[in-house]
């Protein structure tokens, strides 16, 4: 089972991710772990991508593709803007319990990291495509 | 997003989806309410079955600015999975969480 959608990397595009995981989720028998996961992925790389990767200047598009077999699902999602692997990005600090002074900084990618099974992050000199995969079990 | 006053404390049902879209939906009118009541709040959580970082940012903005006034903003009936997200991100130790409504009202009283 597969499914795929290609939108312009802009705010609006977030709305349209969203409803996109909702046809995803009528379709594929994801455990609850897994439609989590499908949204956090969004939530946070999709928007780092629209923020971060692209500027005004090159703005150009976001893939996302679910597959779901034999119990796993995958996410890929792709984008030519900027490189950025989400595996590099420090663990954030989660130490202070002060509501005062706590940074709340790279959190969202710890999220990503935390429920996924697995990440794999590749970037294509030559085409400029980066993908992300994003892979949860049962 | 729906407001209302049980004694002293305002109470705040927050909607099932706080992604960027729910959050950029209710974080204006939600900073505005809490800001204004200067006081003892409650957000009821009980519907939320999806928050990811903008949301927590969300909920410290506001703990944060109803503290200093000697407010408090307390949570209650977090769904496992965004329980989950607050142990991870130890959010848990930042804000004072019980599993229903009306035990969130109690401590409030005591």
């Amino acid at each position: 089972m597969q499914q795929s959608i290609e939108v312009l990397a802009d705010w609006d595009s977030i709305a349209t991710l969203m409803a996109f995981t909702d046809s995803v989720e009528s379709r594929m028998p994801l455990t609850a772990d897994q439609r989590y996961l499908m949204r956090l992925v969004i939530e946070e790389i999709a928007t780092n991508i629209v923020k971060y990767g692209y500027s005004d200047a090159n703005r150009d598009v976001i893939q996302l593709d679910c597959s779901y077999e034999g119990g796993t699902l995958r996410i890929h999602i792709r984008d030519r803007g900027e490189s950025f692997d989400p595996r590099d990005h420090p663990d954030p600090d989660l130490s202070d319990a002060d509501a005062a002074s706590r940074d709340v900084g790279g959190l969202g990618l710890y999220f990503v990291r935390e429920f996924a099974d697995d990440l794999t992050y590749q970037h294509d000199a030559s085409s400029g495509w980066n993908e992300l995969t994003v892979i949860k079990g049962r | 997003m729906n407001v209302e006053h049980i004694d002293d404390v305002l109470v705040i049902e927050l909607p099932a989806r706080l992604d960027a879209v729910g959050v950029a939906a209710i974080e204006g009118n939600l900073a505005e309410t809490v800001t204004a009541h200067k006081g003892k709040v409650l957000a009821d959580m009980s519907q939320v079955n999806f928050v990811a970082s903008l949301a927590l940012r969300m909920l410290l903005t506001n703990l944060k600015a109803v503290q200093p006034l000697g407010g408090d903003l307390r949570l209650a009936g977090m769904q496992p999975q965004i329980a989950e997200i607050f142990r991870k991100s130890r959010f848990d130790t930042l804000f004072k969480i019980y599993p229903d409504r009306e035990s969130a009202l109690a401590t409030y009283k005591a």
